[in-house]
């Protein structure tokens, strides 16, 4: 019984390593976040400057200061825009994709009708395409419909996303054939059925879909930059592409931003999302 | 916890839509807010400006003589006056002082400056009685030279006769004896010299008797002269035309040995030869004076110039007649006695008291003649008693039978021969030596003097003191009143009662009649926007200012203080405004119209060039926004409110910033300020 609560704790050794390692990226964001400009200069300068040596860093800021986040929070009011058109893309697409991808995934899920595999098989080939494949026939055909240079560019093809389709199917899927017997026998029509059984047993997968997809597009670069070309409309993730090295600790301070809303939807769909990504990674 | 998280969720969108609104509150804050206008087409009025003092233009200087006591003063500045009003007063009780020691002073100064006349009167006799002293001096020692070479000379011969006539007995083989005869004629000889002597003493007494007689009579005769230098001017050039005539040389004549031998030459002979065996010897020496480099302006030298010219002349005319070893010192001293009182007669005409003087310095100067002849007339008594004595010694011997041989004697007789030989080049010597002494005593006494002025700058003195006088007498005429000579306005008060008048301008006086003008400071950089002609604008100002206009600039100056400013002058109309008044001056001069003016506040300079801002519009984050964008540009013309630009260098519809309540730069970002 001793021996392996020791193996326990042997075998923590490397795990928290590996764990530090994973968490570098996010302690390296919280401490430059604190540092001044000089101290960034020096410690970045070789990068960015391209001056000698080599990058080098320090856990503990030699001069902490919350300079940055007072700049970035007080002095940078182009932030805030950039925030709330994230905040504006990332829900509008969520909400579109919740009223579309869940009927669709439960008609995928629930209904036998002709083409149906041929359609789902084309619905995981279009979720596989990378974006850069889309590009050009997406700019042309929201050119045609005059959607360039507009949120709606943006949010109307991530409406019809493939991907939370392909994670709800399996969740609906998963709904015994009983239960939806029963209820037909209840005098339950389709619909009932649908948002009485298939949606609450189905959230699982909702939430893990909707999880995964506001890491997604809370993160859109491509996209908005490619199709927005006003300047008011981007979104937080086009910020940091536009600071350089003399506001390196602005650029820090507002991944630590950007980071924040993410970190409260991990932890509110923390549950689904394991589900939702096993899953996504069963295939039938 | 789901819900927990979702607060925190909640709560971070609500924090971040409060720094939304305060980062936007603060950007708003430090936007500048600027107010812009486009550039247009106008002229720029240059408008020059200045202040300064109304002055008149012709002004007039009361002065009075310094160092009065000012009693009154009747007038202060700015006071009108007219011609003849009474300015101030002089205290009378001082003046009358100041004109008594102003002729006191004059009294003194007379005297004293006659006092230096009669100096300088003694000194100029003086003068002309060393020179003449020299010059007689000179013949003296001439004569004397003559005299006594003479008389080595003829004793000399004498011995050299004796000696002949020895061996002239000695070969006849007479009876008589050789040696006898020789002292018998020595002892003739002896008696024959001292007559001589006796009588040249004689001579001598009565020529300075007529001397001295004739001196007197001249100097009567020539105290009632008036002018006596015209009648030396006279004598002088009768004295300068002989001196040329006789071609006398400038230097010291030299008895030379070698010329001994020669016979002697009763006219003048230009040297004294001197030979080691000589027959016969020259006597004369010629009397005259070294003539050295004289000036002819020079009244001192003219007078020795007549000295010596008559010298030669007197000597000259008389040498022949007379026996040549008496004939020198004769010719000299009748010369020395002659010519004496012509000098005196021009510096001694005042007082018959003086004629006694002037003979005794007469007697006294011959005294030195008559005492040499007096030993020479010893001299020659004990040489006969010695020739006597030898002879009735030798008879003596001779009867005594102490046969002396006449080999004896003729060595006897040989030995007197070296001895009278070496007496007689001692002699010569002697005389050259007194010559030349003599010759540098006239140099010296006929040496140029330094003009003497103070005469002419006593006179030049008084007449100033006179002036004064003048001065001080007029103003006591005026019962010591100085009145205004012209109608005038009072500028300046120099004086204070009670003290004394100053050196220059009493009272400073600006002529009303003259008229007024305005002289006004402007800075130097306006040069080129004023210039004479111009139509101005002159306004007081004082409290009911007064302006004028169509005024024009007169002229235009660099100030003579301050070189960055210039003195620009507006005649004003009579009666305009006094002398003294503040007024601004104001001239405007319009530019030929510009296509691009825009407000000066709007340009900005740097490091020499000229700049503007105009607004842009920029799309950022934010949306559109306005930003300030620096534009260089070329000013063509300017003044205090505007500037025009090269055209080209703005679009016209181009807004410029024209104020802005914070620094902008290029790029900054701006609002425009509602109005």
């Amino acid at each position: 019984m001793r021996k392996t609560v020791q193996m326990r704790y042997l075998l923590l050794i490397p795990l928290i390593i590996l764990a530090v390692i994973c968490c570098y990226p996010v302690i390296f964001l919280a401490t430059g976040a604190l540092m001044d400009v000089g101290e960034l200069t020096d410690n970045l300068g070789p990068v960015m400057k391209g001056s000698e040596g080599f990058v080098s860093w320090r856990f503990m800021p030699l001069f902490p200061t919350l300079q940055n986040y007072v700049e970035l929070l007080l002095d940078s009011p182009q932030f805030f825009v950039m925030f709330w058109n994230s905040v504006k893309l990332t829900a509008g697409i969520l909400a579109g994709q919740l009223l579309i991808g869940i009927p669709a995934a439960w008609g995928f899920a629930r209904f036998e009708f002709p083409f149906r595999k041929a359609v789902y098989t084309l619905y995981i080939i279009l979720m596989m395409m990378p974006f850069q494949v889309r590009m050009l026939s997406d700019y042309l055909i929201l050119d045609r419909m005059h959607l360039l240079d507009s949120h709606l560019g943006i949010i109307l093809p991530a409406v019809f996303s493939t991907f939370p389709v392909f994670i709800m199917y399996r969740f609906f899927r998963g709904i015994p054939g009983a239960i939806i017997e029963s209820a037909k026998l209840d005098g339950a029509g389709a619909l009932q059925i649908f948002l009485h059984i298939g949606i609450p047993l189905g959230a699982g997968g909702i939430v893990s879909a909707m999880v995964l997809n506001f890491l997604e597009y809370w993160n859109l670069i491509e996209q908005p930059l490619t199709f927005l070309k006003d300047k008011t409309l981007w979104p937080l993730s086009l910020f940091l592409p536009n600071i350089g090295l003399e506001k390196a600790g602005i650029a820090f301070v507002s991944s630590v931003v950007t980071l924040i809303p993410a970190v409260f939807v991990f932890l509110l769909g923390q549950d689904y999302l394991e589900q939702g990504i096993a899953a996504a990674a069963v295939k039938e | 916890m789901k819900r927990k998280i979702m607060g925190f969720f909640a709560g971070f969108l609500a924090l971040m839509l409060m720094f939304t609104f305060l980062s936007r509150a603060a950007d708003s804050m430090t936007i500048a807010k600027v107010t812009v206008k486009k550039a247009e087409r106008g002229k720029i009025p240059h408008q020059v400006t200045g202040s300064g003092k109304v002055v008149q233009n012709r002004e007039q200087a009361v002065s009075t003589l310094a160092g009065q006591t000012v009693k009154t003063i009747y007038v202060e500045e700015g006071q009108q006056v007219e011609k003849g009003d009474v300015l101030f007063e002089i205290d009378l009780e001082s003046l009358k002082e100041q004109i008594l020691n102003q002729k006191q002073e004059m009294k003194k100064a007379d005297l004293t400056s006659q006092d230096k006349e009669s100096d300088r009167d003694a000194k100029a006799y003086k003068d002309a009685l060393s020179q003449n002293r020299a010059v007689e001096d000179y013949n003296v020692a001439a004569g004397k030279g003559n005299t006594s070479v003479g008389r080595a000379a003829a004793e000399l011969n004498s011995a050299k006769k004796k000696l002949k006539s020895l061996e002239q007995n000695e070969g006849s083989g007479t009876g008589t004896d050789p040696v006898e005869e020789v002292l018998k004629q020595t002892c003739e000889q002896k008696q024959k010299e001292y007559e001589e002597a006796v009588e040249y003493k004689e001579e001598l007494e009565e020529a300075i008797d007529a001397a001295v007689q004739k001196a007197l009579e001249e100097a009567k005769s020539m105290a009632d002269t008036a002018s006596v230098k015209s009648v030396e001017w006279e004598v002088h050039m009768s004295a300068q035309e002989m001196v040329s005539s006789e071609a006398v040389p400038g230097t010291i004549p030299e008895f030379s040995e070698s010329s001994v031998n020669e016979p002697a030459v009763p006219d003048m002979p230009e040297e004294l030869t001197f030979d080691e065996t000589p027959e016969e010897l020259p006597v004369e020496i010629p009397p005259d004076v070294p003539n050295s480099e004289i000036p002819a302006e020079s009244s001192d030298t003219e007078e020795s110039d007549k000295v010596q010219s008559e010298v030669s002349a007197e000597t000259q005319t008389e040498a022949p007649e007379k026996e040549p070893s008496a004939d020198v010192n004769n010719g000299n001293d009748e010369f020395i006695i002659g010519d004496e009182p012509q000098v005196i007669e021009s510096e001694e005409t005042e007082g018959t008291a003086d004629l006694w003087l002037l003979e005794q310095r007469i007697r006294q100067e011959n005294q030195t003649l008559l005492d040499e002849a007096e030993e020479q007339i010893k001299a020659k008594e004990q040489e006969k008693e010695a020739a006597d004595a030898a002879l009735v010694s030798y008879q003596q011997k001779k009867a005594a039978g102490e046969q002396t041989s006449a080999e004896e004697m003729k060595q006897q007789i040989k030995e007197e021969i070296r001895v009278k030989q070496q007496a007689y080049e001692d002699a010569v010597t002697a005389a050259n030596d007194s010559l030349r002494t003599a010759g540098r005593a006239v140099e010296d006494a006929n040496a140029p003097q330094g003009t003497d002025s103070t005469g002419e700058i006593d006179a030049i003195t008084r007449e100033q003191e006179e002036l004064k006088l003048e001065k001080l007498e007029r103003l006591m005429d005026q019962n010591g009143k100085v009145t205004a000579p012209i109608d005038a306005m009072i500028t300046k008060v120099n004086l204070i009662t009670g003290e004394k008048t100053p050196d220059g301008t009493a009272i400073l006086l600006s002529d009303t009649a003259a008229g007024n003008k305005l002289v006004v400071q402007v800075s130097k950089e306006q040069e080129k926007y004023i210039a004479k002609g111009d139509e101005v604008k002159v306004k007081t100002n004082s409290k009911n200012s007064q302006t004028l206009e169509e005024l024009t600039v007169d002229t235009v100056r660099i100030n003579e203080e301050d070189k960055e400013l210039l003195d620009v002058t507006v005649q004003l109309p009579a009666d305009s405004l006094e002398a003294g008044v503040s007024a601004t001056m104001e001239a405007t001069r319009t530019s030929d119209a510009y296509e691009c003016c825009i407000p000066i506040q709007a340009l900005y300079e740097e490091n020499g060039k000229y700049f503007v801002y105009v607004m842009e519009e920029s799309s950022s984050v934010l949306g559109t926004e306005l930003t300030a964008r620096r534009v260089d540009v070329t000013v063509l013309d300017k003044n205090e409110t505007n500037a025009a630009l090269q055209q080209g260098n703005l679009g016209s519809d181009q807004n410029v910033i024209v104020s802005s309540d914070k620094m902008i730069s290029d790029g900054s970002r701006i609002r425009i300020k509602e109005e």
